[in-house]
């Protein structure tokens, strides 16, 4: 791993349990793959805007986009999903930071899940409730 | 057109500086790019936030990944924590339409000059000592251990006054949903003056936290349209970036360096905020 691998190497040296290993290990792995998966569709999204231009109804100008007020690019899953399906930039662009938004929200129903197996049902309690807060705060607005 | 274009890649280049520094002194990188939005290209400050909420996600989840494998970061005691960063920012983030920017203004420069004074004072601490754990902290198993590569040895703590920081992290989910930053300033507070927390595990674990904070308000910030697509992607791709070379170099540095990083760069950022709540900038 480096150089001072043998006397700081993970696991048994730090006295930690299998279980904190792997969900350490876990936990690092959900959270590259989010950000992975998030940046490699952002990118694709920019590409396509760099080919493409603005789609309709998004900012067409520097000065527009400068200019622009808050609340004014408001969007729903409909309209992303129409976007979607005829390869709007903008749209792949805004698939991409759902994903982002996402990956936080995966990792804790991933560390419930742990500790769901650890049978450490104060924490599994712990996480429940931050997810119940996320998933509200999220799906709370898209209904409304 | 070729404008749009040109911003995007200059969005790109700053926003890996913001990310570089951001991740070195354990901040979401937000922190920097609101004022690079707002300050240098006079964006209405609503939607510099909504970009920055998004690309702190990145910046903590690159950094996190790799705190977390190192064994740096408290995941439990961060879990616990989340509790109160959370429903901070939900509320924030409801909150927030009712803010003026002039106002945003303001509590972006009062946060960031309450969370200097701190700082300052307790400049140089690597590992607390003598912390006794109290009664949350030892029925929820928050203490641990870390491999520490500057000092060549695995450190162990215990984390004491947990309600003093969980009262800290839910005025932190707050700030980061208002202003757009991960607050990671309060929320290294929280645990390393707060809880009494080793400098290293609190920066780490607050990186751990930053992306779950943020995300618990970016949610609302998306569908309000406040996240718009061509700033927020190249900002969160620079950040990302810059991120991940930062999370190297942290391992490589001490925590006293770590800290004199930090407060220059707040003071200056600070009172350019001021500045221009004030109207005069």
């Amino acid at each position: 791993m480096d150089e001072h691998g043998t006397t700081l190497s993970p696991g048994t040296s730090l006295g930690q349990s299998a279980a904190q290993e792997r969900l350490d290990l876990l936990i690092s792995r959900v959270l590259r793959l989010g950000v992975t998966v998030a940046a490699v569709i952002g990118a694709v999204g920019l590409v396509l805007f760099f080919l493409r231009g603005p789609q309709p109804g998004e900012p067409q100008s520097l000065h527009e986009l400068l200019t622009l007020r808050a609340g004014s690019l408001a969007t729903s899953p409909q309209q992303l999903l129409e976007g979607l399906l005829t390869g709007q930039p903008e749209d792949i662009m805004r698939v991409g930071l759902l994903v982002l938004i996402l990956t936080p929200t995966a990792r804790v129903a991933l560390t419930l899940i742990l500790f769901l197996l650890e049978r450490d049902f104060v924490f599994v309690i712990i996480s429940a409730i931050v997810l119940l807060i996320l998933l509200l705060g999220f799906v709370g607005i898209v209904g409304g | 057109m070729a404008g749009i274009e040109l911003f995007v890649l200059v969005l790109f280049v700053v926003s890996f500086l913001a990310g570089l520094l951001g991740s070195l002194i354990g901040l979401g990188g937000g922190i920097l790019v609101v004022p690079v939005l707002t300050l240098i290209f006079r964006l209405d400050i609503h939607l510099a936030v909504g970009a920055s909420i998004v690309s702190i996600i990145a910046t903590s989840s690159g950094a996190a990944a790799a705190y977390v494998r190192d064994h740096l970061t408290n995941v439990r005691a961060g879990i616990f924590l989340e509790l109160a960063t959370s429903t901070g920012a939900v509320l924030g983030a409801l909150l927030v339409p009712f803010l003026s920017s002039r106002m945003l203004y303001f509590l972006f420069a009062a946060f960031l000059l309450l969370s200097l004074g701190p700082m300052a004072r307790r400049l140089g601490e690597e590992v607390p000592s003598g912390v006794r754990p109290d009664w949350l902290a030892r029925h929820l198993r928050l203490g641990g251990a870390y491999p520490d590569r500057v000092l060549g040895r695995v450190v162990t703590y215990e984390v004491t006054r947990v309600p003093v920081g969980f009262a800290m992290m839910f005025v932190a989910g707050l700030a980061s949903a208002l202003l757009g930053l991960g607050a990671g300033a309060l929320k290294v507070l929280a645990m390393d003056w707060g809880m009494r927390m080793p400098m290293k595990v609190s920066t780490a674990t607050s990186n751990f936290m930053i992306g779950v904070t943020a995300a618990a308000s970016a949610g609302i910030y998306f569908w309000r349209g406040d996240v718009v697509p061509v700033i927020a992607t190249p900002v969160m791709l620079g950040v990302l970036a810059g991120s991940l070379v930062g999370a190297q170099l942290l391992l490589r540095l001490t925590n006293r360096r770590v800290r004199q990083l930090f407060i220059p760069i707040l003071l200056v950022i600070a009172l350019q905020m001021l500045l221009r709540g004030l109207g005069v900038w």
